[in-house]
């Protein structure tokens, strides 16, 4: 499943294609989608960026929320295509874009402005929000293993299994380790890995994005 | 009575002011200028100093007329600039693809400002200023009045439901402080630790330190203790005799 590094790439791709397009048209495949989804036509792309795992499109009045899966294919097309398993397309004034999916999980989540309140997530690891101090006080309250306090998506967002495997490894801790045992020393050096295989990874353009999140280009 | 230098000076001088009005009077219009080529180089020489340097006077305003930058890009934006603790700079453009869209021309725009609590998180906004604005292009002054916090701005105006639509949102700006930072932050460097890296060491030969205190950083650092008072040996320093202090000391 896309971590944070493949968010961070698939929202700049999306901004390179389609932001401050207006969504002209919505075709919805699936309607397990939800008619909520088609709501957006007529608006346009003001912002896109992260959130979490997440791609947040800000529209001129709502929001989209695309979470990608692993099995997630996203085409961005200026002319027709027939995908097969498609299960939304819009028509923007720049470009087409089709998001399909395997599986038959909602992978959009129409956001209306004043009445839909966003997926609660936790601190962004890359953020000044997300610091020693605070990162010491969840550790000291938390009661899980390590390896689940990083994974653990409402206290730190976009860390998955795969970079936790990675900052555990560089950090030299057990997966398993009591989260709220680990000595001082050992947390700073926790702490300033995760930044760092983070901006790694997002520095050394993700070299798995294409399979993971599933780029399409025609 | 003048001197035969000064009038000749004057002369160059009456002379320099004609030739500029009679360029300037037959300057061409846009079209033509962009037409000629080459463009007059852009050499500036004051009329005191063309005959001295027998360089005839030219009049830079062909040059600066014709490549000026224009009012608008035609693209909808809205940009925010800090430029101290309470103030911010913005301009705004809307595109006439926007406008004819949304026939903004009949509508009253606005800039609302939001003051967020986290950098990284917008959701955490609360509204902070709403601007009408007159013009679809333009550039304003905006008073924030709150130091050290982050803010962005929405261009936009109110649809007949009342909703607030967005044709441009900012980047975030931070507003500096205007205080001593209250941070403690205990998380510094360990200073031997800082001194042992290729960038400490880079950062000592370009500032053009000079190499005895290198040497004497080196000393200290590559040591296991770490001394800083008057017992350490700097090449070049005199040690003081046992039992015995120093001048300087001796004021202490």
């Amino acid at each position: 499943m896309p971590e944070l590094p493949e968010a961070q790439q698939l929202a700049e791709r999306f901004a390179g294609e389609i932001l401050n397009a207006y969504i002209e048209d919505v075709i919805v495949h699936d309607p397990l989608i939800g008619e909520n989804a088609a709501r957006v036509r007529g608006q346009k792309i003001i912002d896109i960026s992260r959130y979490g795992k997440a791609v947040y499109l800000q529209l001129s009045r709502d929001a989209l929320i695309v979470l990608p899966s692993a099995h997630t294919r996203i085409y961005f097309s200026p002319q027709p295509l027939a995908i097969p398993d498609a299960r939304i397309t819009y028509r923007t004034s720049r470009s087409l874009l089709y998001l399909a999916e395997k599986s038959r999980a909602p992978r959009i989540l129409y956001v209306n402005k004043d009445e839909t309140p966003l997926p609660d997530i936790g601190v962004d690891p890359l953020t000044k929000r997300f610091n020693t101090a605070m990162f010491r006080r969840r550790l000291r309250t938390a009661t899980s293993t390590i390896h689940d306090f990083l994974v653990k998506e409402n206290i730190i967002a976009g860390i998955g299994s795969r970079y936790a495997k990675a900052i555990l490894v560089q950090t030299e801790l057990d997966p398993v380790a009591a989260a709220n045992s680990l000595p001082r020393g050992k947390t700073k050096q926790l702490f300033w890995n995760i930044k760092r295989v983070l901006r790694e990874a997002m520095n050394e353009q993700c070299a798995f994005t294409e399979q993971t999140a599933g780029i399409g280009e025609e | 009575m003048a001197s035969p230098k000064k009038k000749k000076a004057a002369a160059v001088s009456t002379v320099s002011t004609a030739q500029n009005k009679a360029l300037l009077k037959k300057r061409p219009p846009h079209s033509a200028i962009e037409k000629e080529q080459p463009p007059p180089p852009l050499v500036v020489v004051s009329s005191a100093f063309a005959g001295a340097l027998s360089v005839s006077p030219i009049v830079s305003d062909f040059a600066d007329h014709a490549r000026e930058l224009p009012d608008r890009y035609n693209e909808t934006c809205l940009t925010l600039m800090e430029r101290d603790p309470e103030w911010c700079f913005a301009y705004w453009d809307i595109s006439d693809e926007d406008r004819s869209r949304h026939a903004t021309d009949a509508q009253q725009l606005h800039i609302h400002m939001y003051r967020l609590l986290d950098s990284g998180n917008q959701d955490l906004k609360f509204i902070h200023a709403d601007i009408e604005i007159a013009c679809h292009y333009g550039s304003w002054y905006i008073m924030l009045g709150m130091p050290d916090n982050y803010f962005f701005g929405e261009l936009g105006f109110h649809a007949a439901n009342g909703t607030f639509i967005v044709l441009a949102r900012s980047r975030v700006i931070h507003t500096a402080r205007a205080s001593f930072s209250d941070s403690r932050d205990d998380d510094w460097i360990p200073i031997d630790a800082f001194y042992e890296t290729d960038t400490a060491h880079a950062v000592i030969a370009s500032s053009g330190d000079s190499g005895r205190f290198s040497h004497v950083r080196h000393e200290r650092f590559s040591s296991d203790s770490i001394s800083f008072g008057r017992d350490t040996d700097i090449p070049g320093r005199p040690k003081p005799e046992d039992g015995k202090t120093n001048s300087s000391d001796a004021q202490v």
